[in-house]
């Protein structure tokens, strides 16, 4: 009976194995090898940033040990706590006086790393802290979960070689996300396979992408999720909406949910677009048509109200994790309506007369336009103001291709305008609800969260671009804009890493 | 958006287009080489370390034959000069006052390296110290000013600290500690810095040597290898 079980499991398996197999093969090898590209390229980057010198990185490694040395998520507390091992590396590896001092390197001396390494030998405390309770103390799990498996395979090791593996996977994550941009614009753009490979070698060698791939942030795998969900929004434009699709939409909205709050921000725009998906199959609006959407949300929100049960009956965290964000609402502040769309509008692009500037005259220069041409580190590290005054030129001059690739296909733009709004409209509800969480702090402590890497789950769109540029380059010099694109991706990466360097080795 | 014409029809797929895409990827990589050895080949004098103090506060003010002490200091090994931030020419606005600049052994007292920062640069006085540091060890170092009679103040700029960690101003605690930065003997290029960069790279790794720039090297090379590879071979 034994022998039969194990044959009907057996049986049952090679399907599921042959069934991945061949949807592993159905991925051209070209997407494979962005991936791969952007894989190498961000291990690179983890290890050309010194240990914690990435935006939260020492409260998201701490999350994740409290996760893998308690088996449960932190629970939010007024301020951050570390365990042994990591405050003893945190303190060797100068963190406090490196961050925001562009002037102080890494450690530079044979005698830092000697300390360094007998500290970490004699320090082994790693279920103290209270897991970034501060910062982190309500966000969801999933990234902490993974990122408990490079953790414990590195169990007998230190500090570092945990954050070296925990990084790593990151890295992974970072592959996975230029796999689904190729497979995004694989769907979008379907007449030119060359150019989803320039779309997604460009966001490959964005080195913010990169910097933030290479290391231990819950970013890594929100940008992995934003890209599914753009992949499996195009393909059920350009194929219908299955109940597969509905089920994997879903499905990536949910990893996204499991990863960060942010990623609510993404929610409208998905919901937006499965119901003008259902309704266009349906040709019209009645119930039946609501099944899918439905469907999708349903396998979207599943986890979460898991979660939510959890956090109430077993974790003892507050219900729904937000609420005890730094982003949570409160009888202490009152926003507004009119208040969220007017910092909006300050928070991207100028004050208008009479507004408060937050920002800075110009944030979408200098804040967003700046920090996605590259700043790193602890959002201190930048190039002179000309760079970024200079990457404007290759930045029009992409807008004017793309520009006349739409122009020049205005009828099939036509076909496709529910298609592009949907897109259009995802990316606007997700950047407003960035600064709608920024906004809140802004009421409760006069601070602004405003950093590049907030927008790049819209990375796919960034992709979309690059390929349009390529198709607005018209046959003839296609090549050459494509190569030269890639090429410019590359030289930026490798300037970028160079900064990285100068700033903390030299 | 979608090309009625086959999938293949508009790609650069031909043999001119994968020798049009040939040609721009071998211009760029003479650009990317040409700016690469440009930006590579800019001389400047390194630093060989610092005491990681930020600059918030002015810690000190020098006057007179006032001499302001630091304790828990690390001289680096191969420096030749020491550069301290502030402000020369005091509340009077005189002229900038030359520094004199003195390292004493942190155990011993003795006197390690004496030098005097006759001018300023902007907010830096650097001083050449005589004789230059061979190897690493803890030191103290003590500022005042070259020529007390006469001449303007000083300020030195630092953070503040606990007392026991301060500076001194003849033995009284200040509030806090001024910046130190170490510099080697001469202008070097990047290229010949390499080495030490190398190792500084290598630091602070679960397996720390300069290994680990050499591996962030062959990564990069390789995607950008892997990258220029695919486009071509996809054209």
């Amino acid at each position: 009976m034994a022998a039969g079980a194990l044959e009907l499991t057996r049986t049952t398996r090679v399907p599921w194995r042959r069934r991945l197999a061949a949807l592993v093969r159905r991925v051209p090898a070209a997407a494979w090898l962005c991936a791969l590209a952007a894989f190498l390229n961000a291990t690179a980057w983890s290890l050309i940033t010194p240990a914690f010198q990435v935006p939260d990185e020492q409260a998201h490694y701490a999350y994740a040990e409290f996760l893998a040395q308690h088996g449960r998520p932190p629970v939010p507390r007024a301020r951050d706590t570390f365990s042994g091992s990591e405050r003893a590396a945190l303190r060797d590896l100068k963190f406090a006086t490196t961050m925001f001092v562009p002037r102080n390197g890494a450690l530079w001396n044979p005698w830092e790393q000697a300390r360094l390494q007998r500290d970490l030998r004699l320090e082994r405390d790693r279920s103290g802290g209270n897991g970034a309770g501060s910062a982190l103390g309500g966000e969801p799990p999933l990234y902490y979960a993974l990122e408990a498996i490079p953790y414990r395979l590195a169990a007998g090791g230190s500090v570092l070689d945990r954050l070296a593996l925990m990084r790593l996977a990151s890295a992974l994550m970072a592959g996975a996300t230029v796999l689904l941009v190729f497979l995004f614009l694989r769907e979008l753009l379907p007449g030119r396979p060359w150019s989803w490979t320039v779309g997604a070698l460009g966001v490959a060698f964005q080195p913010l992408f990169a910097f933030v791939g290479g290391s231990v942030n819950s970013d890594a795998l929100l940008y992995a999720a934003a890209a599914a969900i753009f992949y499996l929004l195009a393909r059920a434009f350009r194929r219908g909406l299955s109940v597969r699709l509905a089920v994997a939409l879903g499905a990536a909205t949910a990893v996204g949910l499991m990863t960060k709050f942010n990623a609510m921000g993404l929610v409208p725009g998905v919901t937006l677009a499965l119901l003008a998906l259902a309704i266009r199959q349906d040709s019209g609006l009645c119930l039946r048509t609501l099944r899918l959407p439905a469907l999708a949300l349903a396998v979207a929100l599943a986890p979460a109200l898991a979660e939510l049960a959890l956090n109430v009956t077993v974790w003892d965290r507050p219900a729904i994790g937000a609420s005890a964000s730094a982003f949570r609402l409160g009888s202490d502040i009152h926003p507004t309506l009119p208040g969220v769309l007017a910092y909006a509008w300050e928070f991207y692009l100028a004050p208008l007369p009479g507004m408060a500037t937050p920002l800075g005259h110009l944030p979408l220069m200098d804040t967003w336009f700046t920090g996605f041409v590259g700043v790193f580190g602890w959002v201190e590290t930048e190039w002179p103001v000309a760079v970024y005054r200079a990457a404007l030129v290759p930045l029009a001059a992409l807008a004017l291709l793309a520009g006349r690739a739409l122009l020049a296909r205005r009828s099939a733009l036509r076909a496709r305008r529910l298609e592009l709004l949907v897109y259009a409209a995802t990316a606007l509800l997700f950047a407003l609800s960035v600064a709608g969480a920024s906004y809140i702090g802004h009421l409760r402590d006069h601070t602004n969260n405003a950093q590049a890497r907030y927008l790049l789950p819209l990375l796919p769109l960034y992709g979309a671009l690059l390929a349009l540029a390529v198709r607005g380059a018209g046959r003839r010099w296609a090549p050459l804009v494509g190569a030269a694109i890639v090429a410019l991706a590359i030289a930026h990466d490798l300037f970028a890493q160079l900064l990285v360097i100068a700033r903390y080795y030299a | 958006m979608e090309d009625a014409a086959p999938a293949r029809a508009h790609d650069p797929t031909s043999a001119g287009g994968r020798r049009l895409v040939l040609a721009t990827l071998a211009l760029c990589a003479l650009a990317l080489a040409g700016g690469l050895v440009v930006v590579l080949s800019h001389a400047q004098v390194r630093e060989t370390g610092t005491n990681d103090v930020p600059l918030s506060v002015q810690v000190a003010a020098l006057h007179g034959a006032q001499r302001v002490c630091q304790d828990g200091e690390h001289a680096v090994a191969e420096t030749a000069a020491l550069r301290l931030t502030g402000s020369g020419g005091g509340a009077g606005g005189g002229a900038a006052p030359a520094l004199a600049v003195e390292l004493l052994d942190a155990a011993t007292g003795a006197p390690l390296a004496r030098g005097v920062a006759a001018s300023w640069q902007g907010l830096h006085a650097t001083a050449r110290l005589r004789p230059p540091i061979a190897h690493e060890r803890p030191a103290r170092v003590c500022v005042r000013l070259a020529a007390p009679a006469g001449a303007g103040g000083a300020a030195l700029y630092g953070a503040t600290a606990p007392p026991a960690h301060s500076a001194t101003a003849d033995g009284r605690p200040l509030d806090g500690r001024f910046r130190v930065e170490w510099l080697g003997a001469q202008a070097r290029s990047w290229w010949s810095f390499a080495p030490t960069v190398a190792a500084r790279v290598g630091r602070g790794h679960a397996f720390p040597g300069a290994w680990v720039a050499l591996a962030a090297a062959l990564l990069t090379s390789t995607s950008i290898a892997l990258a220029t590879w695919l486009l071509v071979r996809s054209s």
